[in-house]
């Protein structure tokens, strides 16, 4: 095999950007697991999520000249990515979203843009984090389990989640910021 | 903008639950905002991807991995023109020649046609300076050249008349005076030419 297991996640970015499909079908290997078990949960059936994860492939070797190597950030690129690409097939079938789906909406809306200051992440090193973030998530409360759950899951904004939980878009919001600062603080204090 | 209201807006945006005046709010501080949280954003946006690790693995079927690839077999033609794109981004730009245009006839050359106006009636439109200075060559070169051609021909009529007009007013006598010797010396050969021949019968006679 071309790319083979040695490789990290950046070298193998590199050689799809040369589009080898070996790279590729590596890349498939490694995250197809954390990949489809995210887009499942947001699109709720089987059928749905292969077609939206063989789409997600798709659009990395389509763009992946979008990708920024010098951030070496291969598992937070591709988990957004495939977020974005799964909450946006929900908001069409809800028809919640009904811009035409073009090149460019891709590359706006379903393309992931990391922060110029971001902390290099591999899946292997993050699979090694699972038992501190359960712990972590394990460690907020209910509602703020469940308001980021409906947020990052559910694709709901501040006004969907109030509706639904018929409380004001305000308390929304600082649940949210609230939860997901604790879930920083419970993950960096495990890191320590 | 605070530092505290993006960094709470960026909470918001990496979960993906940021209203589109929230959205335009941040986008605008990306932009403007010189103290920006980038190591904060990128810090929220590393902890949002590892919700998902939390969830129990599932896998999708066998089958699926052909699937990708008859999918990505689909798409060879797109892919294709961007891997060319992308090697003639790589590989040096040719050189643009640019036609010379066809040498004129001297006797074809009508001032009126190759004055300023042929120049004015070439609208250079909205490129860039290295583009501009390319059009502003192509136009005025064939030009240039033909003004030399033109001022060539001048010249040319010109020196003709003055060679004429001096062997008219200096050589012309020179040439009736050889003309006039030219005779006179053909007239004494003659006469010369007489007398031998007498006395050689003269001689002949005698002997």
């Amino acid at each position: 095999m071309a790319a083979g297991n040695s490789l990290t996640d950046a070298e193998i970015m590199q050689k799809i950007a040369s589009y080898d499909s070996k790279a590729l079908e590596e890349l498939y290997d490694r995250y197809t697991p954390i990949l489809y078990t995210l887009i499942k949960k947001i699109v709720g059936d089987k059928e749905t999520a292969e077609e939206v994860l063989s789409d997600v492939f798709v659009i990395i070797w389509k763009q992946i000249d979008q990708y920024e190597f010098t951030k070496s950030n291969v598992y937070t690129w591709m988990v957004t990515l495939a977020r974005n690409k799964a909450i946006d097939v929900m908001k069409r079938k809800r028809g919640k979203e009904d811009r035409e789906y073009t090149e460019e909406y891709e590359r706006e809306k379903i393309v992931p843009k990391l922060s110029r200051e971001i902390e290099a992440m591999e899946l292997e090193g993050v699979l090694g984090m699972r038992e501190k973030v359960e712990t972590a998530m394990g460690s907020l409360t209910e509602a703020q389990r469940y308001v980021l759950e409906l947020s990052y899951y559910e694709g709901l904004d501040e006004t969907g989640i109030a509706q639904n939980l018929k409380i004001p878009v305000s308390t929304v919001k600082s649940k949210l910021q609230v939860a997901i600062s604790n879930l920083m603080k419970k993950i960096a204090k495990a890191n320590q | 903008m605070e530092k505290k209201k993006i960094v709470d807006l960026i909470k918001l945006e990496v979960l993906g639950c940021i209203n589109p005046k929230d959205s335009e709010a941040l986008r605008s501080a990306k932009e403007t905002e010189a103290e920006f949280p980038w190591k904060e954003l990128g810090d929220y946006q590393n902890l949002a991807v590892l919700l998902p690790i939390a969830l129990k693995l599932g896998f999708p079927t066998s089958e699926l991995k052909d699937k990708v690839a008859m999918k990505l077999y689909e798409i060879r033609d797109e892919i294709k023109a961007k891997l060319d794109a992308k090697k003639a981004q790589e590989e040096p730009e040719p050189l643009v020649l640019v036609e010379e245009p066809k040498e004129v006839e001297e006797e074809e050359i009508h001032l009126e046609e190759v004055g300023t106006p042929a120049l004015k009636e070439v609208e250079i439109p909205q490129v860039s300076v290295a583009e501009r200075t390319e059009v502003k060559r192509t136009v005025e070169e064939p030009v240039a050249r033909i003004d030399h051609r033109i001022k060539a021909a001048v010249d040319k009529d010109m020196v003709e008349r003055v060679v004429r007009e001096y062997l008219k007013s200096n050589l012309e006598d020179h040439l009736n005076s050889l003309k006039q010797s030219i005779s006179k010396n053909f007239i004494l050969s003659l006469i010369f030419f007489i007398i031998t021949l007498v006395l050689i019968v003269v001689l002949f006679l005698k002997g």
